[in-house]
């Protein structure tokens, strides 16, 4: 179901006036004007962005291990907190590049550096300038560090251990519900060490070697078609077509699952959306060298250490620049930016996120989700990328669907009464139970204002408005009602009537079922009806 | 071979989705979804270390040629590095759902 122009007035009054969300600008369509601007990373101003990005990593490549901004210790930040296969994957990513960014800023002496933006549906292969220096893993100025485990593990482990005892309850908890109950746990992930089979499991080693930390060369910089595939504009668009933040119907929604907490992981019960389950992992693990390189060990972007990749935060400011496309396309339809219904969105923006870095190097240790569902958190906009131009021609060309009309039942059959004339495509929902037993139908006709002898249509019929059927078996015991939309066609015999509908001359429209195929079933009571013009 | 019905034929602005739903698979296992005549669908790739949990469900849009008469006929299989592909298993592979959603 999909909000209605009421609904969402409601909606963003209640967001509005809510003053503890910082985004009321945004939300109303006002977006502040931007002091900086994230460029294509192919356009001249996104290659001018990567020479300061460059100047940035040598230089927090070179700060102590213990230091909040060491080009490593940054990634760790995402190894140990980063949300996947859930509804905060946007909201966390956002705040973690925009520290970030503000580091780099510092760190390059640009004071107009933002990330440019990795377009991999516009060109679906690393851009060249990401084989530059250090904005490779496998450049030399890496070879200090990541030249083999012990060398990392050396350099690396005896800092994240300060680091860790260091860490407060609240973020204590945090690393407990990600499994991380203490530091030998989560060094496992580095290395890969399973301690159920004492064994090294090659594929979940979150290090990579210097030689092998990124699959993708200059001589070989292009996505394999898989991976194109999924950066396609069929697929891309159709990720940014969800008109909910979030909903259980995950190809209906935006973001994938909605959980107890970001760093519940993916496992049998997480949904990805299709943003985040094809590009966003596509992309990760082919860079990664998942294919080439099985099973293992993986380049940086594989796992959860992928930001020791400069080219993450180019792939990241991507997803990132996809949220804003998705939510310009909903506030130009009219449609809600997050969820609606007020307890979901307080469960949404209290999340805690509790191990961002300033560029200051304090850390952020009372952060909620709430603080980063604008791009004003961070001063930043987008130039334009794939997706802009094609969402706002959805937009322009999408009337706002009037409010549904509830109808009542009597005897099995549905009843609406309509006192204006639809202005677009009208579409009646028609609510049936499903008939128990494995052998009861599972297809039906709607029938619209047929005479009460008719007890059977064929697709010519001007009663017939359309079949709904019921896909898969009957579970046992498992009774429910389902909700179709059903079109109604030019060529109804009401069709007429509900034209020349007026306040004076109402029009009716009665809608019942009958069996498709098994004429001798009996016809399920309708349960509901609505009638609206889109 | 998986065969999935459209509850109605596609409208205009509506995109039919097929999510499927992954089981525990092993780095170097993808899940490959192609028509029955080969036409690709996607592929699934779960992002992270593997610690022998479920991969979620994973949802990918179908063009409209995908669809002959209404119905879906899907070709799945597990591409591997130890071994040619194969169709997976209901534990590799749980439930296949199709759904369109509206403009």
């Amino acid at each position: 179901m999909s909000f209605n122009r009421r609904e969402f007035m409601v909606s963003t009054a209640a967001v509005a006036g809510a003053s503890m969300l910082p985004f009321a600008p945004a939300q109303a369509g006002l977006v502040a004007k931007a002091k900086y601007t994230r460029y294509s990373a192919t356009s001249d101003q996104g290659k001018a962005m990567l020479k300061s990005y460059a100047v940035a990593i040598e230089k927090m490549l070179k700060l102590p291990p213990d230091h909040p901004h060491n080009w490593f210790r940054n990634a760790f930040v995402h190894f140990m907190d980063c949300p996947h296969g859930n509804w905060w994957f946007y909201v966390w990513h956002r705040g973690y590049v925009g520290f970030f960014e503000e580091t780099v800023r510092r760190y390059s002496d640009n004071p107009n550096f933002a990330f440019p933006y990795w377009d991999w549906t516009e060109t679906p292969r690393i851009p060249n300038e990401m084989f530059d220096g250090p904005l490779t893993p496998v450049d030399k100025a890496f070879l200090p560090f990541t030249k083999d485990l012990d060398t990392f593990t050396a350099y690396a482990k005896p800092a994240m251990l300060s680091y860790w005892n260091a860490l407060n309850k609240a973020q204590r908890k945090q690393l407990d519900l990600r499994g991380y109950t203490t530091f030998d746990l989560l060094w496992n992930d580095v290395t890969g060490y399973d301690p159920s089979t004492g064994t090294i499991n090659k594929g979940n080693q979150a290090f990579a070697a210097t030689d092998r930390s990124r699959y993708l060369s200059r001589d070989n910089p292009n996505l394999d078609p898989k991976t194109a595939k999924a950066c396609s504009p069929a697929t891309v668009m159709a990720g940014l077509s969800p008109n909910k933040f979030y909903s259980p119907d995950v190809a209906g929604s935006f973001t994938s699952s909605k959980t107890a907490s970001h760093n519940v992981m993916p496992g049998n019960d997480t949904k990805f959306s299709v943003l985040e389950g094809q590009p966003h992992n596509l992309v990760h693990n082919f860079i990664g060298g998942v294919g080439p390189w099985d099973p293992g060990p993986y380049g940086n972007m594989t796992n959860f250490l992928s930001p020791v990749d400069p080219v993450f935060f180019l792939h990241h400011a991507n997803m990132d620049r996809l949220w804003d496309v998705w939510t310009r396309k909903q506030q130009r339809m009219g449609l809600p930016i997050l969820p609606t219904d007020k307890t979901e969105r307080a469960e949404l923006v209290r999340e805690p996120f509790l191990f961002f870095v300033r560029a200051d190097g304090t850390y952020v240790i009372d952060g909620k989700a709430g603080d980063y569902l604008s791009t004003n958190r961070f001063e930043y906009d987008y130039a334009p990328g794939f997706g802009a131009e094609e969402t706002m021609q959805l937009a322009a060309a999408k009337t706002t669907p009037k409010t549904p009309v509830k109808g009542t039942v009597k005897g099995g059959v549905g009843s609406v009464t309509l006192t204006a004339a639809p202005t677009g495509p009208v579409v009646a929902t028609v609510t049936v139970p499903r008939p128990a037993g494995a052998t009861a139908g599972r297809t039906f006709d709607v029938l619209v204002n047929a005479p009460a002898g008719v007890t059977q249509v064929e697709a010519d019929s001007p009663y017939y408005a359309g079949t709904v059927g019921f896909f898969g078996p009957a579970m046992h015991g498992m009774a429910h009602d389902a909700t179709f939309a059903v079109p109604l066609p030019q060529q109804l015999h009401a069709t007429a009537a509900l034209n020349a509908t007026s306040k004076q001359a109402p029009a009716t429209l009665e809608i019942r079922l009958a069996p498709t195929y098994d004429k001798s079933a009996p016809a399920p009571a309708v349960k509901g009806v609505t009638v609206q013009s889109l | 071979m998986v065969t999935l019905a459209l509850p109605h034929a596609l409208r205009p602005g509506e995109t039919a989705f097929v999510a499927v739903t992954v089981g525990p698979i092993t780095r170097g296992q993808e899940v490959e979804v192609t028509t029955a005549d080969g036409l690709a669908i996607g592929t699934i790739t779960p992002f992270g270390p593997r610690r022998g949990q479920g991969a979620g469900t994973h949802t990918l849009p179908v063009p409209a040629e995908a669809f002959h008469d209404g119905t879906l006929a899907l070709r799945l299989r597990i591409n591997r590095f130890d071994g040619p592909p194969r169709p997976p298993t209901a534990a590799e592979v749980s439930a296949v759902t199709l759904s369109v959603t509206g403009p």
